[in-house]
């Protein structure tokens, strides 16, 4: 059970690195519904694991490692069915839309070349955009820091190739 | 499309989407009674129901040995049983509390892997292989009772009765073992390429699973066909 502090303390910092889990959902997510579900999951699980947090590493990198941890090892088995779960609508906090807000041509293309690798490239490439040092990267990965210097530059190279044959 | 610009591009895109719909504790108590057991590694319902089973087995064999203790072979057998369904039942609470730990996300992304990938490769693996074996004992257990109302029992006919608990380990483990080969693959192909830069691509993988089941499939068909078969024959 958590108490009503930590409840507040919570939903202050979720909502705070909000755009994170909405950015990774769209990462992994197919469609709209694998959003929502990916969403959910990672709320849960992050609700979930919250008592356990004791602030020994930031909280966005808490954050990082169990929505990456989350969508890289959950176990979906495909449907061909939309899946309905019975939480509505207005608690459902993706948005209804495939369009991205802002520069959404540029950020579209950018999530089509991201799509183009495999999912424990997304998750570094996510990192790697998201600013974290190698280090940072490296601990939530698992990986050296020299690794992950080798695999960014490969990472890069591949967008790169992928913007190129596309004329971008 | 330059690096600055990715990362520029990146960063602006959700800016609104910080001040969208906040998450409330509303949302989160909705999530947790619509969702529970859904994520964080979901319930083993097959670990509860081999549980169940073998609780059962336990109960039913137990009852079977005390009406049997006149019976030449059984007196014998049953203990044995007794024995195998309580180290089972040992293993599967063993597997339940260790399938807990799987649910631990904030650990590093390998760790999380190789826990998975340990777990379900090492000792799930295990438990397939065994579980078939206390189902027949308690199926085993089930017609003993239903015999000893009725009289000679099939253990009298060894060959009919090796070919039937055979014919019924291969229907139970084949399409157990490979329900989650390709989600197991997959994770093996996410961790060796944490250590090694080029991505072994699992869409083999797929293939060679796809034509598996349809082998295990054709094959479970003819065994059963082959079954009915013989037993009309050898009934008729």
């Amino acid at each position: 059970m958590i108490e009503n502090g930590l409840k507040e303390r919570f939903l202050e910092l979720v909502n705070q690195h909000n755009a994170i889990i909405h950015k990774i959902s769209k990462v992994y997510g197919e469609t709209l519904e694998d959003r929502e579900d990916l969403f959910q999951d990672i709320l849960l699980n992050l609700w979930k694991g919250y008592p356990s947090f004791r602030g020994e590493s930031k909280f966005s990198t808490w954050l990082y490692r169990i929505a990456l941890n989350t969508c890289i090892t959950g176990y979906r088995k495909k449907s061909k069915f939309p899946k309905t779960y019975s939480i509505s609508d207005r608690h459902k906090v993706i948005p209804d839309t495939g369009n991205i807000p802002d520069n959404g041509e540029e950020l579209r293309l950018l999530y089509r070349a991201i799509d183009k690798l495999d999912k424990l490239e997304k998750a570094i490439m996510i990192l790697y955009l998201e600013e974290k040092s190698y280090e940072e990267i490296a601990e939530i990965v698992g990986i050296t820091p020299n690794n992950t210097g080798v695999k960014i530059t490969r990472i890069k190279e591949k967008l790169r190739k992928h913007f190129e044959n596309e004329n971008i | 499309m330059e690096e600055k610009d990715i990362i520029k591009i990146w960063k602006k895109g959700y800016n609104k989407l910080n001040n969208e719909k906040p998450i409330t504790m509303e949302t989160i108590e909705t999530l947790v009674k619509s969702r529970s057991g859904k994520v964080a590694g979901k319930i083993r319902w097959d670990l509860y129901f081999s549980f169940a089973c073998y609780v059962l087995g336990l109960f039913i064999t137990t009852y079977a040995f005390v009406l049997y203790q006149s019976h030449s072979y059984l007196k014998w057998i049953l203990p044995g049983m007794i024995m195998v369904l309580i180290l089972l039942l040992i293993q599967n609470i063993i597997l339940l509390k260790n399938h807990h730990k799987l649910k631990t996300f904030d650990i590093s992304l390998r760790d999380k892997v190789t826990a998975i990938v340990r777990y379900f490769r090492g000792e799930f693996r295990l438990w397939q292989l065994v579980y078939p074996i206390g189902l027949i004992i308690l199926i085993f257990s089930v017609t003993l009772l239903i015999d000893y109302e009725d009289g000679a029992y099939r253990i009298n006919q060894p060959f009919e009765f090796i070919t039937v608990l055979v014919l019924m380990y291969v229907v139970m483990y084949f399409p157990m073992r490979y329900t989650r080969s390709v989600y197991l693959h997959d994770l093996e192909n996410c961790l060796k390429n944490l250590d090694e830069q080029e991505y072994t691509s699992i869409e083999k993988t797929l293939r060679r699973h796809r034509i598996f089941i349809f082998i295990v499939v054709i094959g479970l068909v003819l065994l059963v066909l082959g079954s009915l078969v013989m037993w009309y024959f050898y009934s008729g």
